[in-house]
């Protein structure tokens, strides 16, 4: 009797030491906002790196996202990728959860700035903040794509990820972050990013962008 | 019920040399033989594992000579005067290197499941979970195993497989280019990690018989973990070039996020697959707590009949290996005073220690 006491209390001690496994974070679901899109580019004049992000509608929210936030913040410019994201979440009421980021928008000018470029990659690698299989693309003005955002029936996040995964083939599958943290390294390959090119209610397919042995840009189709 | 006597099938010891050897091997081998060899860490896995081959027929031999299991052996043959420092050198060993594979697991739950979960506590549930498998023994954990096995092995080899869609040929292809130094370094690291071989000294068998068909287990678990090594390291090039994965941290469970099914199945199959490392690293943790503990039960035999005996044999290596897995996260140079001692101490110690053990000292 005694020991079934004893094995008894030992399996509620252990039982209770595993609970603080079950809980994912310390911050609660309901105090995280999901983005679903990330957009950066650069302002040579100003030399700033400009970041925003995309969150998904309160009317499309039923998915895996959970989100019902609508947030509109506008895009924070300091000197590079990290301080500009960091400026940017905090004008956020909630805090920003990138594991369900979808696209990541770079802008043209901001490709062309190696060392901003460089610095990016290098932060995004080493924090993991963003999914490997997020895709890349890229636009000339980001202002011009994030204007078509209201006269969406989907949030651009969302509508962006459609778009670029229904250009996808099997045999050529769309560039991703972790293809661009990878080339960074390996100087390898010639990289081919979707130019997309931003009309009043949709995108226009601009080619591609190429990214090439690590070092942008080298050509354009 | 089963029965407790340490002694264990062909079978389960496969299975159980598969995971303690397969974990630590797919899981930080690949970015340190990147940074050394490139391309060229497959000639390494394959000259490592061939090495690791040799050992365990050097291993063999010893069992042979000893016609039974290393305790028995030292208890029968040998002096306390040796008998006493070498339990007390695989004790300290043991407990270290569960140290070493408590800090690896804690920090890759940390990395890939919980990030926000203090080190500490995580530490403290795995080892207080560990010293709970190993206080039901080592054919309780061998059964457990037994039954995992296909559940780990099966989904590793098909994400492994469903890798191949995204590989790059041209990351794969420059072959020949590592230093001969850099390359016996490779050697070096992946016949490190087949030394927990060391340990199939101590399984318990009849006197002079069924040593041949455990080395033969053993053997089997050298070759799978070998071909599940190379693939995996031939897959990680392919899919993330050597620069790239000499950055990474964990890049095998990066590879496991990255693969992606039609028709959006199974989203966080990551997490899932955080399973595999879950079940080899709490293998391996176990196997040095349990020769960790053992020894210690050997060296305080005398106080077998004491009532904390038991508990106390238990909880203080479990402390042991919390305070060297905290030392290893918190102390600056902890890792590599590890690796150091790892390469120069512990394996020189584990080829040569048996050798030396079957000259001189015998019993009065």
């Amino acid at each position: 009797m005694k020991k079934s006491i004893k094995k008894g209390l030992c399996m509620v001690l252990l039982g209770s030491c595993l609970l603080q496994l079950t809980a994912c974070a310390k911050t609660e679901l309901e105090e995280r906002c999901y983005p679903l899109l990330a957009v950066v580019d650069y302002d040579e004049d100003a030399n700033q790196v400009s970041f925003c992000a995309g969150f998904p509608r309160a009317d499309n929210s039923g998915g895996s996202t959970g989100q019902t936030a609508e947030l509109q913040v506008s895009t924070a410019s300091e000197k590079t990728f990290e301080t500009s994201k960091a400026e940017y979440e905090k004008n956020l009421n909630k805090v920003p959860d990138y594991n369900h980021i979808k696209v990541l928008v770079l802008g043209e000018d901001f490709v062309e700035n190696e060392q901003a470029y460089e610095d990016m990659l290098d932060h995004l690698s080493l924090t993991e903040e963003f999914p490997r299989n997020t895709y890349v693309c890229m636009v000339e003005d980001v202002e011009e794509l994030l204007e078509i955002d209201k006269n969406l029936p989907q949030d651009l996040g969302t509508y962006l990820e459609e778009y670029l995964g229904n250009h996808e083939e099997k045999k050529n599958r769309m560039l991703t972050l972790g293809d661009l943290i990878d080339e960074k390294e390996n100087k390898t390959l010639v990289l081919y990013a979707p130019y997309l090119i931003p009309e009043e209610t949709y995108v226009e397919w601009g080619g591609y962008y190429a990214i090439g042995a690590g070092m942008p840009p080298i050509d354009f189709e | 019920m089963y029965v407790d006597n340490g002694k264990i099938s062909g079978r389960q010891t496969f299975r159980l040399y598969v995971f303690d050897l397969m974990g630590i091997a797919t899981l930080l081998l690949p970015p340190y033989l990147a940074r050394l060899c490139g391309c060229d860490g497959i000639w390494a896995i394959i000259i490592g594992s061939g090495t690791g081959f040799v050992y365990l027929l050097y291993l063999g031999w010893i069992m042979k000579k000893m016609g039974q299991d290393m305790l028995a052996y030292l208890k029968e043959q040998k002096s306390r005067w040796i008998r006493y420092p070498v339990l007390s050198l695989v004790g300290i060993h043991s407990l270290i290197t569960a140290g070493f594979c408590a800090c690896v697991f804690t920090r890759l739950m940390q990395h890939s499941l919980i990030r926000e979960v203090s080190y500490e506590v995580i530490l403290l549930v795995i080892v207080v979970v560990a010293a709970y498998a190993v206080s039901g023994g080592l054919e309780c954990r061998a059964r457990v195993y037994e039954v995992l096995f296909w559940f780990v092995l099966i989904p590793y080899v098909g994400m492994m497989l469903a890798s191949l869609r995204n590989f790059e040929t041209a990351y794969a292809a420059s072959f020949f280019t590592a230093e001969t130094g850099n390359l016996l370094k490779g050697i070096y690291l992946v016949f490190l990690l087949v030394t927990p071989l060391f340990f199939s000294l101590f399984l318990i068998h009849e006197k002079g018989k069924k040593y041949g068909s455990m080395i033969k287990s053993v053997a089997g678990a050298l070759l799978l973990t070998a071909i599940i090594l190379l693939g995996s390291y031939i897959l990680l090039i392919g899919n993330f070039g050597a620069n790239s994965l000499k950055t990474m941290r964990f890049p095998v469970v990066t590879l496991m996020s990255t693969i992606q099914f039609e028709g959006n199945f199974l989203k966080r199959m990551d997490a899932l697959m955080v399973a595999v490392w879950f079940f080899t690293l709490f293998a391996l943790l176990n196997l040095h707590l349990h020769y960790g503990v053992k020894m210690g039960r050997e060296l305080w035999k005398k106080y077998e009949k004491a009532r904390i005996y038991k508990g106390c044999t238990l909880f203080v290596p479990a402390a042991l290996v919390c305070a060297v897995a905290y030392g290893m996260e918190y102390w600056e140079g902890g890792l590599d005073l590890f690796l150091k001692y790892y390469s120069y101490v512990a394996m020189p110690l584990m080829v040569i220690g048996p050798g030396l053990l079957l000259i001189g000292g015998k019993k009065a």
